[in-house]
Protein backbone atom coordinates (compact mmCIF):
# COMPACT_ATOMS: atom_id res chain seq x y z
CA UNK A 1 0.00 0.00 0.00
CA UNK A 2 2.83 2.30 0.93
CA UNK A 3 4.52 1.59 -2.38
CA UNK A 4 1.26 2.32 -4.24
CA UNK A 5 0.86 5.55 -2.40
CA UNK A 6 4.37 6.57 -3.36
CA UNK A 7 3.81 5.60 -7.00
CA UNK A 8 0.47 7.45 -7.01
CA UNK A 9 2.14 10.65 -5.74
CA UNK A 10 4.94 10.46 -8.29
CA UNK A 11 2.55 9.90 -11.21
CA UNK A 12 0.23 12.62 -9.91
CA UNK A 13 3.11 15.09 -9.67
CA UNK A 14 4.44 14.29 -13.12
CA UNK A 15 0.98 14.44 -14.66
CA UNK A 16 0.25 17.77 -12.93
CA UNK A 17 3.54 19.27 -14.06
CA UNK A 18 3.13 18.11 -17.65
CA UNK A 19 -0.51 19.30 -17.79
CA UNK A 20 0.38 22.69 -16.36
CA UNK A 21 3.28 23.04 -18.75
CA UNK A 22 1.13 22.18 -21.76
CA UNK A 23 -1.64 24.54 -20.57
CA UNK A 24 0.91 27.32 -20.05
CA UNK A 25 2.19 26.79 -23.60
CA UNK A 26 -1.38 26.78 -24.92
CA UNK A 27 -2.21 30.09 -23.20
CA UNK A 28 0.98 31.68 -24.48
CA UNK A 29 0.20 30.47 -27.98
CA UNK A 30 -3.49 31.34 -28.04
CA UNK A 31 -3.78 34.55 -26.00
CA UNK A 32 -1.99 37.89 -25.94
CA UNK A 33 0.37 38.21 -22.98
CA UNK A 34 -0.76 39.96 -19.80
CA UNK A 35 1.61 41.63 -17.37
CA UNK A 36 0.02 41.17 -13.98
CA UNK A 37 2.61 43.34 -12.24
CA UNK A 38 1.91 46.25 -14.59
CA UNK A 39 -1.85 45.74 -14.50
CA UNK A 40 -1.79 46.00 -10.72
CA UNK A 41 0.39 49.10 -10.73
CA UNK A 42 3.54 47.53 -9.24
CA UNK A 43 5.64 48.18 -12.33
CA UNK A 44 5.26 50.72 -15.09
CA UNK A 45 2.90 49.56 -17.77
CA UNK A 46 3.94 49.21 -21.38
CA UNK A 47 2.58 52.72 -21.87
CA UNK A 48 -1.11 53.20 -21.27
CA UNK A 49 -1.83 55.04 -24.45
CA UNK A 50 0.27 52.64 -26.54
CA UNK A 51 -2.75 50.36 -26.29
CA UNK A 52 -4.92 52.63 -28.35
CA UNK A 53 -2.81 55.33 -29.99
CA UNK A 54 0.02 55.86 -32.44
CA UNK A 55 2.48 58.67 -31.99
CA UNK A 56 2.34 61.49 -34.48
CA UNK A 57 4.79 64.30 -34.96
CA UNK A 58 2.06 66.83 -35.82
CA UNK A 59 -0.44 66.15 -33.06
CA UNK A 60 1.60 64.13 -30.52
CA UNK A 61 -0.55 61.06 -31.07
CA UNK A 62 -3.54 59.81 -33.03
CA UNK A 63 -6.11 57.28 -31.84
CA UNK A 64 -5.55 53.88 -33.44
CA UNK A 65 -8.38 52.47 -35.58
CA UNK A 66 -10.37 49.83 -33.73
CA UNK A 67 -13.28 49.00 -31.47
CA UNK A 68 -12.76 49.72 -27.80
CA UNK A 69 -14.59 49.49 -24.49
CA UNK A 70 -17.64 51.56 -23.57
CA UNK A 71 -18.99 51.65 -27.12
CA UNK A 72 -16.07 53.71 -28.44
CA UNK A 73 -14.69 53.25 -31.92
CA UNK A 74 -11.93 54.85 -33.95
CA UNK A 75 -12.48 54.83 -37.71
CA UNK A 76 -9.95 53.83 -40.35
CA UNK A 77 -8.49 57.35 -40.44
CA UNK A 78 -7.99 57.59 -36.67
CA UNK A 79 -11.09 59.70 -35.94
CA UNK A 80 -12.64 58.84 -32.61
CA UNK A 81 -16.42 58.33 -32.45
CA UNK A 82 -16.84 59.09 -36.14
CA UNK A 83 -18.51 56.94 -38.82
CA UNK A 84 -16.22 55.88 -41.66
CA UNK A 85 -15.58 58.81 -44.01
CA UNK A 86 -13.91 59.11 -47.40
CA UNK A 87 -11.62 61.92 -48.45
CA UNK A 88 -14.18 62.86 -51.10
CA UNK A 89 -17.42 64.31 -49.80
CA UNK A 90 -20.71 63.15 -51.31
CA UNK A 91 -22.25 65.76 -53.62
CA UNK A 92 -23.92 68.75 -51.92
CA UNK A 93 -22.83 67.52 -48.52
CA UNK A 94 -21.48 69.94 -45.94
CA UNK A 95 -18.71 68.43 -43.86
CA UNK A 96 -18.25 69.58 -40.27
CA UNK A 97 -15.00 69.03 -38.43
CA UNK A 98 -14.99 69.09 -34.62
CA UNK A 99 -11.66 69.85 -32.94
CA UNK A 100 -10.91 69.70 -29.24
CA UNK A 101 -9.72 67.54 -26.36
CA UNK A 102 -11.38 64.73 -24.46
CA UNK A 103 -14.60 66.62 -23.80
CA UNK A 104 -15.13 66.71 -27.57
CA UNK A 105 -13.84 63.18 -28.21
CA UNK A 106 -16.13 61.81 -25.49
CA UNK A 107 -13.25 60.34 -23.49
CA UNK A 108 -11.89 61.19 -20.08
CA UNK A 109 -15.43 60.51 -18.99
CA UNK A 110 -16.16 57.87 -21.61
CA UNK A 111 -19.22 58.45 -23.72
CA UNK A 112 -20.40 55.93 -26.36
CA UNK A 113 -20.00 57.03 -29.97
CA UNK A 114 -23.64 57.85 -30.59
CA UNK A 115 -23.96 59.92 -27.41
CA UNK A 116 -20.95 62.19 -28.05
CA UNK A 117 -22.12 65.72 -28.66
CA UNK A 118 -20.58 66.03 -32.17
CA UNK A 119 -22.48 62.87 -33.21
CA UNK A 120 -25.68 64.22 -31.64
CA UNK A 121 -25.14 67.62 -33.22
CA UNK A 122 -24.99 65.95 -36.62
CA UNK A 123 -28.22 64.06 -35.96
CA UNK A 124 -29.98 67.29 -35.06
CA UNK A 125 -28.65 69.12 -38.12
CA UNK A 126 -29.74 66.27 -40.34
CA UNK A 127 -33.18 66.38 -38.71
CA UNK A 128 -33.26 70.11 -39.58
CA UNK A 129 -32.77 69.15 -43.22
CA UNK A 130 -29.04 69.71 -43.56
CA UNK A 131 -27.23 67.31 -45.81
CA UNK A 132 -24.09 66.99 -43.77
CA UNK A 133 -21.53 64.57 -42.41
CA UNK A 134 -18.85 65.05 -39.80
CA UNK A 135 -15.43 64.18 -38.47
CA UNK A 136 -14.57 64.20 -34.79
CA UNK A 137 -10.92 65.19 -34.95
CA UNK A 138 -10.55 65.53 -31.20
CA UNK A 139 -8.53 63.38 -28.81
CA UNK A 140 -7.82 63.49 -25.08
CA UNK A 141 -5.15 65.96 -24.07
CA UNK A 142 -5.14 67.86 -27.32
CA UNK A 143 -4.57 71.59 -27.08
CA UNK A 144 -4.74 74.14 -29.88
CA UNK A 145 -1.21 73.00 -30.82
CA UNK A 146 -2.34 69.43 -31.52
CA UNK A 147 -5.58 70.50 -33.21
CA UNK A 148 -3.75 72.89 -35.51
CA UNK A 149 -1.12 70.24 -36.26
CA UNK A 150 -3.72 67.62 -37.10
CA UNK A 151 -5.80 70.06 -39.15
CA UNK A 152 -2.78 71.24 -41.10
CA UNK A 153 -1.20 67.83 -41.64
CA UNK A 154 -4.17 65.52 -42.24
CA UNK A 155 -7.70 66.72 -41.63
CA UNK A 156 -7.55 69.31 -44.42
CA UNK A 157 -7.51 66.44 -46.94
CA UNK A 158 -11.10 65.67 -45.94
CA UNK A 159 -12.14 69.15 -47.13
CA UNK A 160 -14.24 70.22 -44.15
CA UNK A 161 -16.58 73.19 -44.75
CA UNK A 162 -17.15 74.07 -41.10
CA UNK A 163 -14.68 73.75 -38.22
CA UNK A 164 -15.99 73.80 -34.64
CA UNK A 165 -13.17 74.37 -32.15
CA UNK A 166 -13.63 73.47 -28.48
CA UNK A 167 -10.51 74.34 -26.49
CA UNK A 168 -9.43 76.17 -23.36
CA UNK A 169 -9.14 73.70 -20.50
CA UNK A 170 -6.13 71.80 -21.87
CA UNK A 171 -4.40 74.91 -23.18
CA UNK A 172 -4.30 76.27 -19.67
CA UNK A 173 -1.92 73.42 -18.74
CA UNK A 174 0.75 75.48 -20.46
CA UNK A 175 0.20 78.59 -18.44
CA UNK A 176 2.64 78.10 -15.58
CA UNK A 177 4.34 74.95 -16.82
CA UNK A 178 5.51 76.09 -20.17
CA UNK A 179 8.86 74.29 -19.96
CA UNK A 180 7.38 71.04 -18.82
CA UNK A 181 4.27 70.30 -20.83
CA UNK A 182 5.51 70.79 -24.37
CA UNK A 183 8.52 68.66 -23.51
CA UNK A 184 6.33 65.94 -22.07
CA UNK A 185 4.25 65.87 -25.20
CA UNK A 186 7.14 65.92 -27.63
CA UNK A 187 9.87 64.06 -25.84
CA UNK A 188 10.48 61.06 -28.06
CA UNK A 189 12.64 60.94 -31.15
CA UNK A 190 9.71 60.85 -33.55
CA UNK A 191 8.17 63.96 -32.07
CA UNK A 192 5.38 61.98 -30.42
CA UNK A 193 4.12 62.14 -26.91
CA UNK A 194 6.35 61.18 -24.01
CA UNK A 195 3.36 59.97 -22.07
CA UNK A 196 4.20 56.43 -23.18
CA UNK A 197 6.92 55.93 -20.67
CA UNK A 198 5.99 57.19 -17.29
CA UNK A 199 2.79 55.90 -15.87
CA UNK A 200 2.11 53.51 -13.07
CA UNK A 201 -1.41 52.32 -13.84
CA UNK A 202 -3.44 50.28 -11.41
CA UNK A 203 -5.99 48.90 -13.87
CA UNK A 204 -6.78 45.96 -11.60
CA UNK A 205 -6.92 45.94 -7.80
CA UNK A 206 -3.79 44.10 -6.58
CA UNK A 207 -3.67 40.81 -4.65
CA UNK A 208 -0.83 39.65 -2.41
CA UNK A 209 -0.37 36.53 -4.53
CA UNK A 210 0.32 38.47 -7.75
CA UNK A 211 4.13 38.65 -7.52
CA UNK A 212 4.28 34.88 -7.02
CA UNK A 213 2.21 34.00 -10.09
CA UNK A 214 3.05 36.87 -12.44
CA UNK A 215 5.62 34.86 -14.41
CA UNK A 216 3.00 32.34 -15.46
CA UNK A 217 0.55 33.43 -18.14
CA UNK A 218 -1.76 30.57 -17.18
CA UNK A 219 -1.87 31.55 -13.51
CA UNK A 220 -2.06 35.28 -14.33
CA UNK A 221 -5.00 34.65 -16.65
CA UNK A 222 -6.60 32.36 -14.12
CA UNK A 223 -6.28 34.99 -11.42
CA UNK A 224 -7.83 37.63 -13.69
CA UNK A 225 -10.63 35.26 -14.70
CA UNK A 226 -11.47 34.44 -11.08
CA UNK A 227 -10.83 37.80 -9.43
CA UNK A 228 -10.70 41.11 -11.23
CA UNK A 229 -11.76 44.33 -9.57
CA UNK A 230 -11.00 47.76 -11.04
CA UNK A 231 -7.95 49.48 -9.59
CA UNK A 232 -7.31 53.14 -8.89
CA UNK A 233 -6.20 54.02 -12.43
CA UNK A 234 -3.29 56.41 -12.73
CA UNK A 235 -1.22 56.36 -9.56
CA UNK A 236 -0.31 59.93 -8.80
CA UNK A 237 2.98 60.20 -6.99
CA UNK A 238 3.40 62.20 -3.79
CA UNK A 239 5.74 64.46 -5.74
CA UNK A 240 3.01 65.24 -8.27
CA UNK A 241 0.47 65.81 -5.51
CA UNK A 242 2.70 68.26 -3.76
CA UNK A 243 3.29 70.50 -6.77
CA UNK A 244 2.83 74.09 -5.74
CA UNK A 245 -0.47 75.63 -6.73
CA UNK A 246 -0.06 79.17 -7.96
CA UNK A 247 -2.48 82.06 -7.73
CA UNK A 248 -1.09 84.20 -10.52
CA UNK A 249 -0.01 83.77 -14.10
CA UNK A 250 1.99 85.72 -16.60
CA UNK A 251 -0.52 87.28 -19.06
CA UNK A 252 2.17 87.11 -21.75
CA UNK A 253 1.52 83.39 -22.14
CA UNK A 254 -1.96 84.19 -23.45
CA UNK A 255 -0.15 85.02 -26.67
CA UNK A 256 0.40 81.31 -27.25
CA UNK A 257 -3.33 80.71 -27.26
CA UNK A 258 -3.98 83.82 -29.35
CA UNK A 259 -1.33 82.86 -31.91
CA UNK A 260 -2.68 79.32 -32.23
CA UNK A 261 -6.23 80.58 -32.70
CA UNK A 262 -5.02 83.01 -35.35
CA UNK A 263 -3.16 80.20 -37.13
CA UNK A 264 -6.29 78.05 -37.13
CA UNK A 265 -8.52 80.94 -38.22
CA UNK A 266 -6.20 81.97 -41.06
CA UNK A 267 -5.75 78.39 -42.18
CA UNK A 268 -9.52 77.95 -42.25
CA UNK A 269 -9.97 81.18 -44.21
CA UNK A 270 -7.33 80.22 -46.77
CA UNK A 271 -8.80 76.77 -47.25
CA UNK A 272 -12.49 77.64 -47.48
CA UNK A 273 -13.50 76.54 -44.00
CA UNK A 274 -15.85 78.44 -41.69
CA UNK A 275 -14.57 78.56 -38.10
CA UNK A 276 -16.77 78.52 -34.99
CA UNK A 277 -15.22 78.69 -31.51
CA UNK A 278 -16.83 77.21 -28.40
CA UNK A 279 -16.46 78.61 -24.90
CA UNK A 280 -16.28 75.56 -22.63
CA UNK A 281 -18.36 75.08 -19.49
CA UNK A 282 -16.79 73.83 -16.26
CA UNK A 283 -17.90 72.58 -12.86
CA UNK A 284 -14.94 74.33 -11.30
CA UNK A 285 -16.01 77.09 -8.98
CA UNK A 286 -14.10 79.95 -7.50
CA UNK A 287 -12.22 79.18 -4.30
CA UNK A 288 -12.62 75.44 -4.85
CA UNK A 289 -9.96 73.34 -3.13
CA UNK A 290 -8.18 70.61 -5.03
CA UNK A 291 -8.21 67.87 -2.42
CA UNK A 292 -8.29 64.96 -4.84
CA UNK A 293 -4.95 65.53 -6.54
CA UNK A 294 -6.97 65.02 -9.70
CA UNK A 295 -7.79 67.07 -12.75
CA UNK A 296 -6.90 70.66 -12.37
CA UNK A 297 -3.91 70.01 -10.07
CA UNK A 298 -2.17 69.25 -13.38
CA UNK A 299 -2.50 72.90 -14.22
CA UNK A 300 -0.66 73.89 -11.04
CA UNK A 301 -3.06 76.82 -10.85
CA UNK A 302 -5.51 77.58 -8.10
CA UNK A 303 -9.17 77.31 -9.03
CA UNK A 304 -9.54 81.10 -9.07
CA UNK A 305 -6.46 81.49 -11.25
CA UNK A 306 -7.55 78.77 -13.68
CA UNK A 307 -10.98 80.37 -14.05
CA UNK A 308 -9.24 83.70 -14.70
CA UNK A 309 -7.14 82.02 -17.40
CA UNK A 310 -10.18 80.47 -19.05
CA UNK A 311 -11.96 83.82 -19.08
CA UNK A 312 -8.86 85.43 -20.56
CA UNK A 313 -8.76 82.73 -23.26
CA UNK A 314 -12.37 83.37 -24.15
CA UNK A 315 -11.73 87.11 -24.29
CA UNK A 316 -8.98 86.28 -26.79
CA UNK A 317 -11.43 84.17 -28.81
CA UNK A 318 -13.74 87.19 -29.05
CA UNK A 319 -10.97 89.05 -30.87
CA UNK A 320 -10.34 86.19 -33.31
CA UNK A 321 -13.77 85.58 -34.82
CA UNK A 322 -17.02 87.53 -35.21
CA UNK A 323 -19.58 87.28 -32.36
CA UNK A 324 -21.85 85.02 -34.41
CA UNK A 325 -18.97 82.54 -34.67
CA UNK A 326 -18.78 82.13 -30.90
CA UNK A 327 -20.80 79.31 -29.34
CA UNK A 328 -20.98 79.99 -25.62
CA UNK A 329 -21.67 76.92 -23.50
CA UNK A 330 -20.85 78.57 -20.20
CA UNK A 331 -24.52 78.65 -19.21
CA UNK A 332 -23.97 74.97 -18.37
CA UNK A 333 -21.13 75.77 -15.95
CA UNK A 334 -21.71 74.58 -12.40
CA UNK A 335 -24.51 72.21 -13.41
CA UNK A 336 -23.68 68.72 -12.15
CA UNK A 337 -26.33 67.19 -14.41
CA UNK A 338 -24.54 68.55 -17.45
CA UNK A 339 -20.95 67.81 -16.48
CA UNK A 340 -19.62 64.52 -15.15
CA UNK A 341 -16.57 66.25 -13.67
CA UNK A 342 -14.82 69.59 -13.96
CA UNK A 343 -14.78 69.56 -17.75
CA UNK A 344 -16.29 66.42 -19.33
CA UNK A 345 -19.95 66.46 -20.37
CA UNK A 346 -22.28 63.84 -18.92
CA UNK A 347 -24.60 61.91 -21.23
CA UNK A 348 -27.32 64.48 -20.59
CA UNK A 349 -24.77 67.24 -21.08
CA UNK A 350 -23.91 65.84 -24.50
CA UNK A 351 -27.54 66.09 -25.58
CA UNK A 352 -27.90 69.66 -24.31
CA UNK A 353 -24.59 70.75 -25.86
CA UNK A 354 -25.71 69.19 -29.16
CA UNK A 355 -28.95 71.21 -28.94
CA UNK A 356 -27.05 74.45 -28.41
CA UNK A 357 -24.39 73.81 -31.04
CA UNK A 358 -26.82 72.59 -33.70
CA UNK A 359 -29.19 75.50 -33.06
CA UNK A 360 -26.30 77.94 -33.35
CA UNK A 361 -24.91 76.38 -36.52
CA UNK A 362 -28.38 76.25 -38.05
CA UNK A 363 -29.06 79.87 -37.17
CA UNK A 364 -25.69 81.07 -38.48
CA UNK A 365 -25.32 78.64 -41.37
CA UNK A 366 -22.79 80.17 -43.76
CA UNK A 367 -24.57 81.50 -46.86
CA UNK A 368 -22.13 79.96 -49.30
CA UNK A 369 -22.84 76.43 -48.05
CA UNK A 370 -25.72 74.26 -49.19
CA UNK A 371 -28.95 75.25 -47.45
CA UNK A 372 -31.05 72.70 -45.65
CA UNK A 373 -33.59 70.88 -47.78
CA UNK A 374 -37.14 72.06 -47.12
CA UNK A 375 -39.09 69.76 -44.86
CA UNK A 376 -41.66 67.49 -46.42
CA UNK A 377 -45.16 68.73 -45.55
CA UNK B 1 -7.49 -11.82 2.12
CA UNK B 2 -7.13 -9.82 -1.07
CA UNK B 3 -6.15 -11.57 -4.25
CA UNK B 4 -3.12 -10.35 -6.26
CA UNK B 5 -5.47 -9.73 -9.18
CA UNK B 6 -7.54 -7.28 -7.11
CA UNK B 7 -4.39 -5.51 -5.99
CA UNK B 8 -3.13 -5.16 -9.57
CA UNK B 9 -6.51 -3.88 -10.70
CA UNK B 10 -6.64 -1.31 -7.89
CA UNK B 11 -3.10 -0.24 -8.66
CA UNK B 12 -3.98 0.26 -12.33
CA UNK B 13 -7.04 2.32 -11.46
CA UNK B 14 -5.00 4.51 -9.12
CA UNK B 15 -2.36 5.07 -11.77
CA UNK B 16 -4.96 6.04 -14.35
CA UNK B 17 -6.57 8.37 -11.81
CA UNK B 18 -3.20 9.91 -10.99
CA UNK B 19 -2.76 10.73 -14.64
CA UNK B 20 -6.29 11.79 -15.48
CA UNK B 21 -7.12 13.91 -12.43
CA UNK B 22 -4.55 16.65 -13.11
CA UNK B 23 -5.21 16.50 -16.84
CA UNK B 24 -8.95 17.02 -16.36
CA UNK B 25 -8.44 19.70 -13.71
CA UNK B 26 -5.94 21.67 -15.78
CA UNK B 27 -8.10 21.29 -18.88
CA UNK B 28 -11.05 22.74 -16.96
CA UNK B 29 -8.91 25.65 -15.76
CA UNK B 30 -7.60 26.19 -19.27
CA UNK B 31 -11.12 26.27 -20.60
CA UNK B 32 -12.06 28.80 -17.91
CA UNK B 33 -9.16 31.00 -18.96
CA UNK B 34 -9.80 30.69 -22.70
CA UNK B 35 -13.50 31.39 -22.40
CA UNK B 36 -13.07 34.35 -20.06
CA UNK B 37 -13.47 37.51 -22.10
CA UNK B 38 -12.88 39.83 -19.16
CA UNK B 39 -9.24 39.03 -18.67
CA UNK B 40 -8.08 41.75 -21.03
CA UNK B 41 -8.46 45.09 -19.36
CA UNK B 42 -10.65 47.15 -21.66
CA UNK B 43 -9.18 50.23 -23.20
CA UNK B 44 -10.96 53.30 -21.97
CA UNK B 45 -9.01 56.23 -23.45
CA UNK B 46 -8.92 57.70 -19.98
CA UNK B 47 -5.28 57.72 -19.20
CA UNK B 48 -4.66 61.16 -17.77
CA UNK B 49 -5.40 62.81 -21.07
CA UNK B 50 -8.16 65.31 -20.73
Amino acid sequence: MKLWSHTFSVILSISTAVSMLLAELAVRELMPPVDLMALTGRTMSQGPIDRWADEDAFCAYQPRPGIYAHGKTVNAHGHMSTPEVDFDKPDSTVRILFLGGSSTAGSGFNVPDSITWPWQTMRRLQALGHRADFINGAAGGYTTFESYGRLWSRLRFFSPDIVVLNHGWNDSYYINRLDEWPTLWRSNAKGGTGYHYQEYMEDVAPLAVDPAIARSQLLSRLRLALYQRPGRGVIISDEERSQPIEDTYDPEVLNIYANNLRLIRDFCQDNGMELFIIKQPTLLTRSAVDSSGFHWSGHSLSADCLLDVLEAFYAVADTIVAPDRIIDLRSLSGDEDMLADQVHPSFEGCFVIADIVSDHLHAHWPDRLASPAPHEP
Amino acid sequence: MKSPTTDRSRSRILRVMAILLPVITVLALLLLVLLDDGADVPTTFNYQLY
